[in-house]
């Protein structure tokens, strides 16, 4: 039983970076006015997969080594800055951080595997290069830590396309238990010829537009970058005057136990993940007002999300549900915490983002998915949702300032 | 570095335990060796994985192993569960890295053919995804990837969701399954899962995780135990230092005895502080099992 005493979550900073530019605002800016930032590959990778759409997130020249890394540096310090922290001495001694990555952080272990397969190859007597301490799925997660001085816990969480949800409801349960007053949670990822090549195989890609819950919708276009909040305590923030963006009220995880990466067609998995996370805030379904959707554009993807809102919200039909992936690509492990911090930004200024592409929602799914343009509408509670390969789902509350 | 309780203390109420020698035996838990025919078909798995089944790499099969072992352990091989109040976590450094290096090899031969199902294999969740389908466990389920402390957030992780009440039985360890391409570089890492069921109840000789604590340069074994004490007004009778190299197997720290997990077993990663848990088992008087990654990262678990 959940004590009602029990310490409760704000975010009192966000950062991004994205296709769409350096920082929250150029996302949100672009979010609003259904801009899109793909554009179509070039290179080896399009030669050998076919057409496919990407955002590049625009690093500056001096943001060097591996891109998730280095995307979620510049995220986590804007996310500090606008929470009050310009200077770093002033976090709180047992300050952590939680990110996700579904690949991200590979590339120089990615290198590294070459150079050992080149090393090991008949005739190439070459020495065995180590392993690069930067390499790995945890590289941008300690960066991240080095770069703010970070001594509390460091958590790298790994479930594909919901990892950056899903470490920002870890990072909520260490504060929620006493383990930290102050945690950095978000997500990275970067694209890479891996990446690509592995959802282009898939058939995952579209070769068109992102058309999330539009009736042609026909997949996904990958992006890269990060997103980073800052989670405090709630009291804590109140003591130090800190601006207080949103409240995390609840997290939901569920693993559909059933296939690698076809979600169960009725969306029974997802809808735990609703369930436990009202649960969670104590919640009922009728209390949430707005629905920031998985929405990858792929036929199954749409489809099992919309059977689980049709089934859990019987206002379905009056509940506004947006996607926002088409203006960044889906940027797998950043996803999660990108769309939490977009659902801060809904909360913060009452306009709901149009779903780029979707111009003929499909009419079996009932949805009312906002298209074409912002609509102004306030709004209290709002559902993210996050659905990764090996069916892994989160749901996050996020409720108003 | 911090520590918080379980309150109340969940039980880990068994752990099942796969180590792949060199022999290419499959050796279970501390001396025993899976029988029969069973032995033959899971070593021929280990031996020979079928790169167009989604299941069978051995960062799957691994993890598959340990949490039957670790069902069979706990007296729940044959129990009902409901699905969605049972979940999964694992913990591991470099997930599959036979899978990550057989698809690169293939992405980097322009002439290969790309595997779509040994793509999804490389993303880090295929573990636990493996094990939530297998044994139908469809609550939480979270992998994580920080390096050596990994199997006791896993472990952690389960414990919060069982003193929630979020979850009545959880499946949680780590996997290690470095493959070829690690063994070219000189053993890294040594194979095998271990993998632990966290439940409310327990009989009364398994221990229950009374405390949970993780920082980066956490310093040594004094500053630790000082923040156990700080944060939670506890002690310890032993440590069980789950990723100490050398030579020695046990050592004096002030008047506890600290026992070595890797000095007897090779580097264990993620999966040393499940061992650690193991061998903490059946001690006298609470015991704090801690995980160091080379990082500098450290978290460490009170059983008791």
């Amino acid at each position: 039983m959940i004590p009602s005493s029990r310490r409760r979550v704000v975010i009192t900073g966000i950062g991004a970076v994205t296709a769409a530019g350096l920082g929250v605002e150029p996302f949100w800016q672009s979010a609003i006015a259904g801009r899109s930032h793909l554009a179509a590959a070039s290179g080896p990778i399009a030669a050998r997969f076919g057409t496919m759409s990407v955002g590049t997130a625009p690093l500056p020249a001096e943001a060097d080594g591996e891109r998730a890394g280095a995307a979620a540096v510049l995220a986590a310090a804007e996310a500090l800055s606008g929470a009050g922290f310009e200077d770093r001495a002033a976090l709180p001694r047992d300050s952590g951080v939680v990110l996700g990555t579904c690949l991200g952080g590979m590339a120089p272990a990615l290198d590294w595997i070459d150079a050992v397969r080149d090393a090991a190859a008949p005739g190439s007597p070459g020495p065995v290069p180590p392993f690069p301490a930067s390499g790995g799925l945890a590289g941008p997660t300690r960066r991240v830590a080095r770069a703010c001085d970070l001594l509390g816990p460091i958590l790298t969480l790994s479930t594909a396309c919901s990892s950056g949800a899903a470490a920002i409801a870890e990072a909520c349960g260490w504060i929620r238990d006493g383990g930290s007053n102050l945690m950095l949670a978000g997500g990275a990822e970067s694209l890479t010829a891996f990446v690509l090549s592995g959802f282009a195989i898939l058939q995952a890609l579209t070769p068109g537009r992102m058309r999330p819950f539009d009736r042609r919708r026909d997949g996904l276009a990958l992006g890269e970058g990060a997103a980073v909040v800052v989670l405090e305590e709630r009291e804590a923030a109140r003591r130090r005057r800190a601006p207080i963006l949103a409240e995390i009220l609840g997290a939901g995880v569920s693993s559909d136990a059933r296939h690698m990466t076809s979600p169960a067609p009725d969306g029974e998995g997802i809808g735990r993940a609703i369930d436990a996370a009202l649960a969670d805030a104590r919640l009922a379904a009728g209390d949430v007002s707005f629905v920031n959707a998985h929405g990858t554009g792929t036929v199954q993807n749409d489809r099992a999300e919309a059977a689980a809102l049709a089934r859990l919200f019987r206002h379905a039909n009056g509940l506004p549900v947006d996607a926002v992936k088409p203006v960044t690509g889906h940027t797998l492990g950043a996803a999660g915490a990108l769309e939490a911090i977009l659902c801060v930004r809904v909360l913060g200024d009452g306009l709901l983002p149009p779903t780029i592409g979707c111009d003929e929602p499909e009419p079996e799914f009932g949805l009312d998915v906002v298209r074409g343009a912002a609509r102004r509408q306030s709004v209290a509670t709002a559902l993210s949702l996050s659905c990764g390969f090996g069916g892994h789902n989160v749901a996050l509350l996020l409720g108003a300032a | 570095m911090r520590f918080v309780r379980f309150d109340p203390p969940p039980a880990l109420a068994g752990i099942g335990l796969v180590r792949v020698r060199d022999s290419g035996r499959v050796a279970l838990g501390p001396g025993r060796v899976i029988p029969g025919d069973d032995a033959e078909t899971l070593a021929s798995l280990l031996a020979a994985p079928d790169p167009e089944s989604r299941r069978r790499d051995r960062y799957g099969v691994l993890a598959l192993i340990a949490a039957r072992e670790a069902l069979r352990e706990a007296g729940l091989a044959d129990a009902p569960r409901r699905g969605e109040r049972c979940g999964v976590m694992i913990g591991t450094t470099h997930a599959s890295s036979e899978g990550n290096g057989r698809y690169a090899g293939d992405l980097a031969s322009a002439t290969s053919t790309l595997s779509p199902s040994l793509f999804v294999r490389t993303t880090s969740g295929a573990a636990a995804a493996d094990v939530a389908c297998a044994f139908r466990m469809a609550g939480p389920g979270q992998t994580f990837a920080s390096g050596w402390t990994a199997g006791a957030e896993a472990l952690a992780a389960a414990a919060r969701a069982v003193a929630r009440g979020a979850a009545d039985l959880m499946l949680a360890g780590a996997v290690e399954a470095p493959g070829p391409i690690f063994a070219h570089a000189g053993a890294l890492l040594t194979e095998g899962a271990a993998i632990a069921v966290v439940a409310p109840d327990a009989p009364p000789d398994r221990p229950r995780l009374l405390a949970y604590g993780r920082g980066a340069g956490a310093g040594g074994l004094d500053a630790i135990l000082a923040r156990l004490a700080e944060d939670c007004g506890l002690g310890c009778a032993v440590v069980v230092e789950a990723n100490e190299s050398g030579s020695h197997g046990v050592r004096r720290a002030g008047e506890r005895t600290a026992l070595s997990v890797e000095a007897r077993s090779g580097r264990l990663g993620a999966v040393g502080v499940v061992m650690g848990c193991l061998l903490a088992t059946g001690m006298e008087g609470p015991a704090l099992v801690v995980a160091r990654d080379p990082a500098g990262d450290v978290a460490a678990l009170l059983l008791g």
